[in-house]
C-alpha cells in the first residue's frame, strides 16, 4: 500500500489505499447486516455458533483449568486473612439453619399429609447433571458462561442450572459436546419469579451487572426488602421453588435482586433435567376449574418442597463435582 | 535442497500470518478463567482490540480489513454475543487507529498510549450503541468502562510484548 503524506494525520490514498478503503466500507457494511440479519434468524446463526463452541471446546477444556486453579491458588493466599472471619459468620449461620432445618421438616410433614388427602399426584424427583465451568464471559456486554457438557450428556436448551445455593441461569445453546449458560444477570435473561411468602410473581429480568430486577409486578404489590424470591415455574421451562435471591432494594416499582449465588465463583454447576407435567395440557377437562386451579397451587407448592430439596442437593447427594454425572438428589 | 531465497520466501509468507494469528490468539483467549472479579463484573482486558490497535499502527499492511471482520466475527460466536457487535467494534478501532496512524506513530510511548485510550472509547461506544439497539434500550456501560480500565493498564505491558513480534514480520513503518 502506498501512502503519500500530507500533514499529520491525513493521509491521501493511491489506488491500492482506495481499495483498501473501500474494503474497509464493505466490511463495515457486512458487520451491520449480521447485527440485522442475525437478530432476524437467529436459529441459522446459533447452529454456526454451537459448531464453533463444540471446535474450540478441547482448547477450553485443556487450557482453562490449570489457569484456574493457578488464579484460585493466588487469591487462597489473600483469603488466609478471612478465614477467622468467615469461620464466625459461618457458625452463626450454622446455628440458625439447624432451626430452620427442624421447621422445614415440619412443614414436609404436613404437606405429605395434605398430599394424601386432597390425593395430588407429586411432581417426578428432578435429576440433574454436575457440569464444570470452562468459561467465563469474555465480554463487558455478555455474561453468559460455557460448560463441559452438551447434547450427548443430555444437556438442551433451556434446561436450569444452578449452584451451591441456588439458580444460576439455563442452557441457552447446547453443542455435541459444551454448552452455553445464560446467567441471570445478562442482558437477555428473563425468569419467571414469585415472591415469598406474598406469592406474587413477577419477572427477573438481567441488567448486565451484579444486580437483575424484578419487573412486571402486580399494581400496588407492596415488596419488603430481604423477600426470597424463587422460580414461580410458569410457562413449565424451569422448575417451581428454586431459590433465586433476595430482594436488596426498590427502584421504583421494581425490586432489585440479590442472586442467592455467588456467579462470578461458580466452578461447578447442576443441569436440571426437568419436565414440567403440567407443560402439555395447560388446561384440564376432568374437573370443575376451580378446583384444577387449587390442584396446581398445591401441586406446585408440593412440587417446591420436594423439587427443592431434590435439586439443590442437601442431603445425601453422591455425585462427584470432578466428573459429569447423571444423579438423583436424595 | 531449498534456497536461501525461497527459504526467505517462506518465512516472509508466515510472518504475514503472524497479524492474523495473534489477533485470533488474543479473542480466543478472551472466555478463559483469567478476569478478575470485582462487584460481580468480570474484569478483563480486551486483548482483541489491543492487538489490533498495535499491528495497524505498526504493519497496517498486514491486516486487511478481512482480518479484522472475521476477527470480530470469531468474538462474537466463541463469548455467545449476537453477531456483529464485535465485528463493528473492532472495525470502527481499526478504522480510527488507520486514520491517525500516522500522528500516533511519531509520537513517544505516552502519544500512542493516548491514542490507544481514544480508539478503545471509540469501539467501546460503538459496542455500547450496537448492544442498546438489540436491546431496545439504552444499557448499563459501567462494564465497558471498566473494560478500557483495565486493557490500559495492561497495554503498556502487552505493547512492550508485542515489539518482538512486529520485528519478525518486517521492517516497522
Amino acid at each position: 500500500m502506498r501512502l503519500h503524506h500530507g500533514s499529520p494525520g491525513r493521509i491521501s490514498y493511491s489506488a491500492q489505499g482506495h481499495s483498501f478503503r473501500v474494503s474497509l466500507i464493505v466490511s463495515c457494511v457486512f458487520a451491520l447486516g449480521l447485527l440485522f440479519f442475525g437478530q432476524a434468524e437467529a436459529q441459522v446463526f446459533e447452529r454456526v455458533r454451537q459448531a464453533v463452541e463444540n471446535a474450540t471446546n478441547p482448547f477450553y477444556e485443556f487450557v482453562g483449568p490449570p489457569i484456574r486453579s493457578a488464579r484460585d491458588s493466588i487469591g487462597g493466599v489473600f483469603r488466609v486473612f478471612e478465614v477467622y472471619r468467615e469461620n464466625k459468620i459461618l457458625r452463626e449461620q450454622n446455628a440458625e439453619l439447624v432451626a430452620w432445618r427442624n421447621a422445614a421438616l415440619a412443614l414436609e410433614r404436613k404437606l405429605a399429609r395434605y398430599d394424601a388427602l386432597l390425593e395430588v399426584p407429586l411432581e417426578p424427583d428432578i435429576q440433574y447433571r454436575t457440569a464444570r465451568v470452562v468459561g467465563d464471559p469474555g465480554g463487558p456486554f455478555v455474561r453468559t458462561m460455557r460448560i463441559n457438557l452438551g447434547r450427548d450428556d443430555g444437556v438442551i436448551e433451556g434446561q436450569a442450572a444452578t449452584g451451591a445455593d441456588g439458580l444460576v441461569g439455563r442452557v441457552v445453546s447446547a453443542g455435541p459436546h459444551a454448552a452455553r449458560i445464560l446467567l441471570l444477570t445478562d442482558l437477555n435473561s428473563r425468569v419467571p419469579v414469585m415472591l415469598e411468602p406474598s406469592g406474587v410473581r413477577g419477572m427477573l429480568i438481567g441488567q448486565n451487572d451484579s444486580l437483575p430486577i424484578i419487573t412486571y409486578l402486580p399494581k400496588d404489590t407492596e415488596v419488603e426488602i430481604g423477600a426470597n424470591i424463587v422460580t414461580s415455574g410458569h410457562g413449565g421451562v424451569l422448575p417451581p421453588g428454586l431459590p433465586v435471591g433476595t430482594v436488596t432494594s426498590l427502584s421504583g416499582k421494581d425490586a432489585v435482586v440479590r442472586p442467592a449465588s455467588r456467579l462470578d465463583q461458580v466452578m461447578f454447576l447442576r443441569v436440571l433435567d426437568y419436565q414440567s407435567p403440567h407443560a402439555q395440557v395447560p388446561y384440564s377437562t376432568s374437573g370443575p376449574p376451580i378446583l384444577n386451579a387449587h390442584q396446581s397451587a398445591v401441586s406446585t407448592n408440593v412440587a417446591a418442597a420436594a423439587g427443592l430439596q431434590n435439586a439443590i442437593g442437601v442431603t445425601n447427594t453422591t455425585s462427584s463435582p470432578s466428573t459429569p454425572t447423571v444423579g438423583q438428589g436424595q | 535442497m531449498i534456497s536461501r531465497e525461497s527459504g526467505l520466501s517462506v518465512w516472509r509468507s508466515t510472518t504475514i500470518l503472524l497479524p492474523l494469528g495473534t489477533i485470533l490468539l488474543a479473542v480466543l483467549i478472551m472466555p478463559l478463567p483469567v478476569s478478575v472479579k470485582l462487584d460481580g463484573h468480570w474484569l478483563m482486558p480486551s486483548f482483541p482490540l489491543i492487538a489490533i490497535y498495535l499491528w495497524t499502527l505498526l504493519r497496517p499492511e498486514l491486516v486487511p480489513p478481512i482480518t479484522v471482520l472475521l476477527s470480530g466475527l470469531l468474538m462474537d460466536l466463541v463469548i455467545g454475543a449476537p453477531l456483529g457487535i464485535s465485528s463493528l467494534a473492532f472495525l470502527a478501532a481499526y478504522a480510527i487507529t488507520l486514520s491517525q496512524r500516522l500522528y500516533w506513530i511519531t509520537l513517544p510511548g505516552f502519544g500512542q498510549f493516548v491514542g490507544f485510550l481514544l480508539m478503545m472509547s471509540v469501539a467501546s461506544l460503538v459496542a455500547w450503541l450496537a448492544v442498546s439497539f438489540v436491546h431496545g434500550r439504552f444499557v448499563g456501560a459501567v462494564p465497558a468502562l471498566l473494560e478500557i480500565i483495565v486493557s490500559a493498564l495492561v497495554f503498556p505491558i502487552a505493547r512492550r510484548m508485542f515489539m518482538p513480534l512486529a520485528r519478525m514480520a518486517g521492517p516497522v513503518g
